[in-house]
């Protein structure tokens, strides 16, 4: 069963992958829009 | 289509707490799974297979709970129409589809293995897929409608119609295959495995909070931009 | 409004669409055609064997029906897309249900002629015989057209509303058409192959259900969608 470990693996890898994926996604996103809220600030003035 | 007619401005959200909560959730996510390797014997017939789970029915259980929170804020909007709703929605729609994808491959993962084949067309494995259909379709909508409270309210009905056909997805796959006499094979959990899965269930949970509420906030922050610019260039200075 | 005159103003909608339709024959026309020429390539593609085409003739009947009735919901929103008349028509004092339940009848007349068609061309094409309970299968049919006519007529109010409703009807609609359609083919299948195993009625049951269900789903959700 010892071939099973590269699915387990596989598994893990996955899981990770799209966890911190999705966390590089938040921080982009969150960076974009507070970059679009300064710039509207800024543009106010 | 005035939209700078949502008066009050949408407060731009302190994230402090928050944070803290997202690197406990993580802690706890990494505690949590390297506890369960660990401590977990190999199964009598799946062997080490059996640690996928630790990954795999937390992800499936997150892509059950993440369109009842799309159902719950939609049907808030719709009650209340407070666009606070309408962003959480999104929020709970987009992790949704990062969990529902996630649950896809993690079983593909251990299909394979399993039954020799990449896909079966058994009723869980099916019904996620077509419920992260469901789900792209309202992310298309979202995507796709500019006017804003025309996207607030389809997305909404889009939402509660996709959330409230899961069940009855399932429930008509579970009779197709039964019908054509196919058996699937229950998925009974080991007591020895069940505070793994406990605490990963729970490690998963807060990592589902925590991206709603991040998603939340970025949403809140352009939302913000949009009334600031809208506002400076209806009548100058605010 | 009392319910005889909402339904009265639900079947001028209905006849209005439906006539506005025939006066464009190509409308209809164009739709059959395409479905049949569906059947056909199903037929290329799961043919030639006999077997194997009376297999998938249920299924091929009802996909075809599926394809080509996607175009007769995004159109039955054009007419008034065109004039801009849907804010008008929303301006009338009523409710904006008999909008949606005059949509709904002008398409099960349209869609459900469309796929008698279907079924008839089918018969002959993927070699089916016609068994003795057709009584059972058209009631069947039926079933499964007013389910499937119920969520395209619903989806359709927000997909021809937005600029890429070719894909989006589709996208938004075949999911959620899962369970109507599932329940339709099997309960089809079955009765074609002369309901051995006794399962068409319990598919066609479901299938009721089902047809409950969105009904009064997409009557509650369609105000909501029409408003703005």
């Amino acid at each position: 069963m010892s071939g099973n470990w590269v699915f387990v693996g596989a598994a893990f890898a996955v899981t990770w992958a799209v966890i911190l994926g999705y966390l590089v996604h938040l921080h982009r996103t969150l960076a974009r829009a507070q970059a679009q809220l300064d710039s509207a600030v800024a543009g106010r003035r | 289509m005035s939209n700078a007619a949502i008066a009050p401005a949408i407060a731009v959200p302190r994230t402090g707490g928050w944070q803290k909560f997202g690197w406990f959730a993580f802690a706890f996510l990494i505690a949590s799974q390297a506890l369960a390797i660990a401590i977990s014997p190999p199964d009598r017939d799946m062997g080490d297979l059996q640690k996928i789970m630790y990954v795999h029915v937390p992800s499936a259980w997150m892509t059950m709970l993440a369109p009842l929170a799309l159902l719950f804020f939609s049907l808030r909007y719709l009650w209340r129409k407070r666009e606070e709703d309408d962003l959480l929605a999104a929020a709970s729609g987009e992790v949704a589809v990062a969990f529902a994808g996630l649950t896809l491959v993690l079983g593909m993962l251990w299909a394979r293995p399993t039954w020799g084949v990449w896909w079966t067309w058994d009723a869980r494995l099916t019904s996620t897929l077509v419920l992260f259909l469901i789900l792209a379709g309202f992310l298309s909508v979202r995507a796709l409608i500019d006017d804003r409270e025309q996207r607030a309210q389809w997305s909404a009905a889009v939402g509660i119609l996709g959330a409230i056909n899961v069940p009855i997805v399932y429930m008509s796959v579970r009779w197709w295959r039964t019908i054509h006499q196919i058996q699937s094979s229950p998925a009974t959990v080991d007591p020895a495995y069940v505070i793994g899965l406990r605490l990963n269930a729970f490690a998963f949970l807060f990592v589902m909070i925590y991206f709603i509420r991040r998603r939340y906030e970025a949403a809140l922050l352009e939302r913000a931009a949009e009334h600031v610019a809208e506002r400076a260039a209806l009548g100058g200075t605010t | 409004m009392t319910v005889r005159r909402e339904w009265r103003r639900a079947r001028a909608i209905a006849w209005k669409d439906l006539t506005a339709e025939r006066r464009s024959k190509a409308g209809f026309n164009g739709v059959v055609t395409l479905a049949v020429t569906i059947l056909v390539m199903f037929g290329f593609a799961l043919g030639p064997d006999a077997q194997a085409l009376r297999e998938a003739a249920a299924g091929a009947v009802w996909l075809a029906a599926l394809f080509a009735g996607v175009l007769a919901f995004n159109r039955s929103y054009q007419i008034e897309l065109d004039g801009g008349a849907l804010e008008q028509l929303v301006l009338y004092p009523g409710s904006r249900r008999t909008i949606f339940a005059g949509k709904l009848l002008a398409n099960f007349a349209f869609v459900g002629l469309v796929l008698a068609i279907v079924v008839l061309v089918g018969i002959v094409l993927f070699q089916v015989q016609v068994p003795a309970q057709w009584p059972a299968l058209v009631a069947t049919l039926f079933l499964g057209m007013v389910g499937l006519v119920t969520l395209g007529t619903f989806y359709a109010a927000i997909a021809s509303r937005s600029r890429a409703r070719e894909v989006l009807l589709p996208l938004l609609l075949f999911p959620m058409l899962v369970p109507v359609l599932l329940a339709a083919m099997e309960a089809t299948k079955a009765l074609l192959g002369g309901n051995v195993m006794g399962d068409a009625g319990a598919w066609t049951r479901l299938l009721i259900v089902f047809d409950v269900i969105f009904l009064v789903a997409t009557f509650l959700a369609f105000e909501s969608v029409i408003e703005v």
